[in-house]
């Protein structure tokens, strides 16, 4: 599998085309890289992938200075030459090279005069700026209830939209998402059963359903199936119940997500018999973080789960998550999180055929269409399959994830943007009103020879301005306000996705504000 | 000594090092050799800005060898001294050896 192949996992793209911009070019740049490249590739093996991909962006940003610094000394070094050239062929030096040294220092005072040119407007804008701020500190009712207006509206409209681009803009965390879907059994009858209603066209499949699914289809790259445990950690201080994902081999696979660290189950450590499983793990993030102090060496320690002995194999990415859609279990809907993952085939699992508690995954060949993956699923149903009492049901992953939350929060993110445009239409009143005030403040000023366009660039700075402190305002009540919505929130899921969410300027400042 | 010749200590290091290494003298040998030899640390960034100062005055050559996938397919340099370089190391050692004469006794290991 290539996923536990460490060679296959490329240095950070961006700190690769760093070094490439700021090495000597050609082979010596080709040749330092590939040095770089090849203690990266060795570090890959005795350490996990993060601690690598830090090392690697150590190393580029130290080269790249240091190859900076070396580049402006040349240069230094070039000049100071030819000035000592100029200096000592001076007594016989010829009119032609007198000329050029006359046309180089011409060059440069050209340069200079552009640069002040282009300099100019910015100084005059900096002067606006003030003269803006000294306005608007003048009128301290009319700033705060402006900045006020404008950062409920931005803020209302920014949370909202944070909410929406978490749950059903984002992007499925996985690779080639387009191509994965869910499984489910259609069970048409339990549409009447109380408590489960909701859940007849989410049913789960049995262990079975499953290895046939994997073994027969051929319209699915993979199938993989896996159901939430719980087991109790021992010999590392207090005992800890773990929730555990027990999940088939093929699972990553499918997803296309790599451990952080080590490698994912082989396909012989999964069994079809409770007990017979391999007494492998891998961790969370959070666990490996927690309990073992984020040692890179982590694979091959030993953990006790429900008194037998589990080896670490690996440790997943931070983050990673993979919510069970069907039936919730304890009336609770899953957030996905895991502390460990095992596994099919330990003991209790649950691999009969009246254990239909496995949920089933896909990931389809290109350009399979969904139909004529229900019609395959249906050709390999498991015992009797009335289409009336039992069907199947292939839905893409991300439909599943968000079904039937999209009309709700869409609306509910028109309601806060005429929430905006009524906090615009409050602010244009107040603007207006100010304006009325100020007649003589912009007659003197005309008198005093400023022209008009000058007059409506301070009056357009002024609005900027306050558009800005407005926003400042607007960002911090989005953050306040997103987590007060997320908390107030009936269970939606990946709801708390909002702060991964956004594009990057809005991340990079959830990171400032959070860090 | 001319200024053709001039060597800093680490410029020393590096091309002892390459000499030491023989056939075997690529960048990440020569960093590992001085940090084993040397006992000190040696950041790549010394290291690469160095060999190219080395080679820009004349005392390091370098050919390209085939990669390996270790490498993404990105060359490989193998650098060797050449004879200004073993030059420049010969006058600064006779330089180092001459200061020293008389000094034994100080200058012992204890």
């Amino acid at each position: 599998m290539t996923h536990a192949d460490p060679a296959s996992r490329l240095p950070p793209r961006l700190a690769e085309w760093l070094l490439r911009r700021c090495l000597p070019t050609g082979i010596i740049e080709q040749s330092i890289r590939g040095d770089i490249r090849e203690e990266y590739t060795a570090l890959l093996r005795e350490s996990c992938a993060s601690y690598a991909k830090l090392w690697f962006w150590q190393q580029t940003l130290r080269l790249c200075v240091r190859f900076a610094f070396q580049r402006v000394g040349l240069r230094l070094h070039i000049l100071g030459q030819s000035r000592a050239g100029h200096r000592r062929r001076g007594r016989e030096s010829t009119e032609r090279e007198r000329q050029a040294i006359r046309n180089e220092c011409e060059d440069i005072s050209r340069d200079l005069e552009r640069h002040m040119r282009r300099a100019e407007p910015f100084g005059s804008l900096a002067q606006d700026i003030r003269y803006a701020l000294r306005t608007l500190r003048r009128r301290p009712l009319f700033t705060t209830v402006a900045v006020l207006t404008l950062g409920l509206g931005i803020g209302g409209a920014t949370a909202m939209f944070s909410l929406i681009d978490g749950v059903l803009l984002e992007r499925l965390p996985y690779l080639d998402p387009g191509k994965l879907v869910s499984v489910w059994q259609v069970f048409p009858g339990f549409r009447e059963v109380e408590g489960i209603s909701e859940y007849w066209d989410r049913g789960t499949i049995s262990y079975p359903q499953y290895r046939v699914w994997r073994e027969a289809n051929t319209l699915f790259q993979d199938v993989a199936v896996h159901k939430v445990s719980g087991m109790t950690l021992t010999g590392r201080g207090e005992p800890q119940k773990l929730s555990v994902g027990m999940v088939s081999a093929s699972l990553f696979p499918v997803l296309g997500v790599q451990p952080a660290c080590g490698r994912w189950f082989l396909p012989g450590e999964e069994a079809s018999i409770p007990g017979q499983g391999a007494q492998v793990a891998i961790l969370s993030d959070e666990v490996w973080r927690a309990t073992f102090a984020a040692d890179p060496r982590v694979a091959g320690k030993i953990l006790t789960l429900d008194d037998r002995s589990y080896t670490v194999v690996g440790v997943m990415p931070r983050g990673f998550r993979l919510r069970r859609l069907g039936p919730p279990i304890g009336g609770t809907v899953d957030t996905g999180e895991r502390d460990l993952w095992v596994p099919i085939g330990q003991p209790g699992a649950g691999l009969g055929e009246g254990a239909i508690n496995w949920e089933a995954l896909g990931r389809l060949y290109p350009n399979v269409p969904i139909d004529h993956a229900v019609a395959e699923t249906r050709r390999l149903l498991v015992g009797d399959a009335d289409p009336a009492e039992r069907d199947v049901r292939v839905v893409p992953r991300k439909e599943a994830e968000t079904r039937g939350l999209g009309s709700p929060l869409v609306l509910l993110f028109g309601a806060t943007g005429l929430l905006m445009l009524i906090a615009c239409a409050n602010i244009a009143t107040l603007l207006l009103g100010e304006m009325n005030g100020r007649r003589q403040e912009v007659a003197t000023r005309s008198a005093l020879g400023a022209s008009s366009r000058r007059i409506v660039r301070q009056l357009v700075t002024e609005s900027v301005v306050l558009g800005l402190l407005g926003s400042v305002v607007g960002v911090l009540m989005a953050f306040a306000g997103t987590r007060i919505l997320v908390a107030l929130a009936p269970p939606i899921p990946r709801i708390d996705q909002w702060s991964r969410s956004g594009c990057w300027p809005s991340r990079a400042f959830w990171a400032w504000l959070r860090g | 000594m001319t200024p053709k010749t001039k060597i800093g200590e680490f410029e020393q290091l590096v091309l002892l090092a390459v000499l030491q290494l023989g056939e075997n003298a690529r960048g990440i040998d020569i960093r590992r050799e001085i940090e084993q030899r040397a006992e000190r640390r040696v950041t790549r960034g010394a290291l690469y800005t160095t060999l190219e100062r080395l080679e820009a005055k004349g005392f390091l050559d370098w050919e390209v060898e085939d990669s390996t996938p270790a490498r993404g397919g990105l060359p490989r340099r193998r650098f060797t001294v050449t004879p200004p370089g073993l030059q420049a190391l010969r006058t600064s050692r006779r330089a180092l050896l001459n200061l020293s004469r008389g000094l034994e006794d100080l200058l012992a290991d204890i």
